[in-house]
């Protein structure tokens, strides 16, 4: 798998110094991958697209893939913050609320290009 | 006398409300004002009247013609929202300019507004009415930090080390060193100021809504509103971990899972709207 990096989103913005190495297509905050973009992607050489949208609107999209590594520590960042509601981590508030902060943590590390 | 009433006692006036807040509240609460004489009123202040034009036609409010001016904006919005609303936005101009060293002002009021966006979020799906007044409660939930902040400072440095030390909440520590928390001395500001009490249960208890007298629900939401702004990372207010959150309290007000997701993105998109407006003040 390839990563991609889409600053643009029409297609013939998408540059080839975009495409990098293995990981995700980045889509900015209100863009839509629309189906030519996929296209243009497929003709650059990606396999597969994974979509991790800042925001978190994404966060349900099975398709997500998130590194390891990144998620790990995103995971940690969040437990640390929260760190005072073990005794009752299950409730679905908390979780619901620590899953957000999880995508929104994940959305930082985006936008100060540690992923 | 407790520790809290000692050092209210010793510390003079804690925080003043600006003038200009008087001055609107003084005008909306006469019998004999008009749309026409509170609007002179609020528009004494150039920079709060073209702010408040501004919120009234954000997505805060959602109506789909456009809001002209101040006339306007008390006519559709309605005086007594329009208070809260100056009130709002009066404390932020005023106190926003106070140096504290533990936290940015700007992420102070960045936290503080959004725990506001999130109360009156939460209350819309809670209590679909009255939403406004929880703006206030928000706003201000955090208020008795800034008093920490001003007149504690030296405390406050021993609190923060401790809260990292020891893995605890601030407001646990706070207890411990003076006494007293930064919840229980914002309530004791807005008694002062003569706040309705609503407002102040909901700064008061708002790190325990469960043992709030009478706004048990109000509270609540407040409460939640502050988890909620916590996680959606809208600046910080000098806290080192985010408070625990009282479940059993969160059960009575019966929202729904689904509906968490949903609320928490509209609170983000809220914040990332209307907070840069209200810290441009």
């Amino acid at each position: 798998m390839l990563i991609v990096k889409v600053t643009e989103l029409k297609p013939d913005q998408i540059l080839s110094d975009d495409i990098k190495h293995e990981g995700q297509i980045l889509l900015r905050k209100g863009a839509k991958l629309t189906a030519s973009i996929i296209k243009t992607l497929i003709s650059r050489g990606v396999e597969k697209v994974s979509i991790v949208e800042p925001k978190r609107k994404i966060g349900c999209n099975p398709n997500l893939s998130i590194p390891p590594a990144i998620a790990e520590k995103a995971h940690a960042m969040v437990d640390k913050r929260f760190i005072h509601n073990h005794t009752n981590a299950q409730h679905p508030m908390i979780i619901n609320t620590k899953e957000f902060c999880y995508w929104l943590t994940i959305d930082h590390m985006l936008q100060r290009g540690e992923i | 006398m407790t520790p809290l009433e000692t050092f209210a006692q010793n510390s003079g006036e804690l925080l003043a409300l600006p003038p200009i807040y008087h001055e609107i509240k003084k005008e909306m609460d006469n019998p004999q004002a008009t749309i026409q004489s509170i609007s002179t009123v609020i528009s004494k202040d150039e920079q709060l009247a073209a702010c408040l034009v501004h919120i009234a036609n954000s997505t805060l409010y959602g109506f789909s013609s456009r809001i002209e001016d101040i006339p306007e904006a008390l006519q559709i919005i309605g005086v007594g929202q329009m208070k809260d609303l100056a009130l709002m936005m009066s404390i932020i101009k005023t106190f926003k300019s106070i140096q504290i060293q533990t936290v940015s002002s700007t992420e102070f009021w960045s936290h503080s507004i959004a725990c506001a966006l999130a109360s009156k979020e939460v209350a819309a799906l809670v209590h679909g009415r009255d939403m406004e007044r929880f703006l206030v409660g928000g706003l201000l939930h955090d208020i008795g930090r800034l008093v920490m902040y001003t007149k504690l400072a030296y405390e406050v440095v021993d609190i923060v080390k401790e809260c990292r030390n020891k893995c605890e909440p601030d407001c646990v520590v706070e207890n411990r060193i003076l006494g007293f928390n930064h919840a229980d001395l914002g309530g004791l500001v807005m008694e002062k100021w003569k706040i309705p009490i609503t407002y102040v249960e909901m700064v008061s208890y708002h790190h325990q809504p469960d043992l709030a007298p009478s706004a048990t629900i109000e509270t609540a939401i407040v409460h939640i509103a502050d988890f909620f702004a916590c996680a959606c990372e809208f600046g910080n207010s000098g806290e080192i971990y985010v408070a625990p959150l009282v479940t059993q309290v969160c059960d009575k007000l019966n929202i729904q899972e689904k509906a968490i997701p949903e609320l928490l993105q509209r609170i983000y998109d809220s914040g990332c709207e209307i907070i840069p407006v209200l810290l441009s003040l």
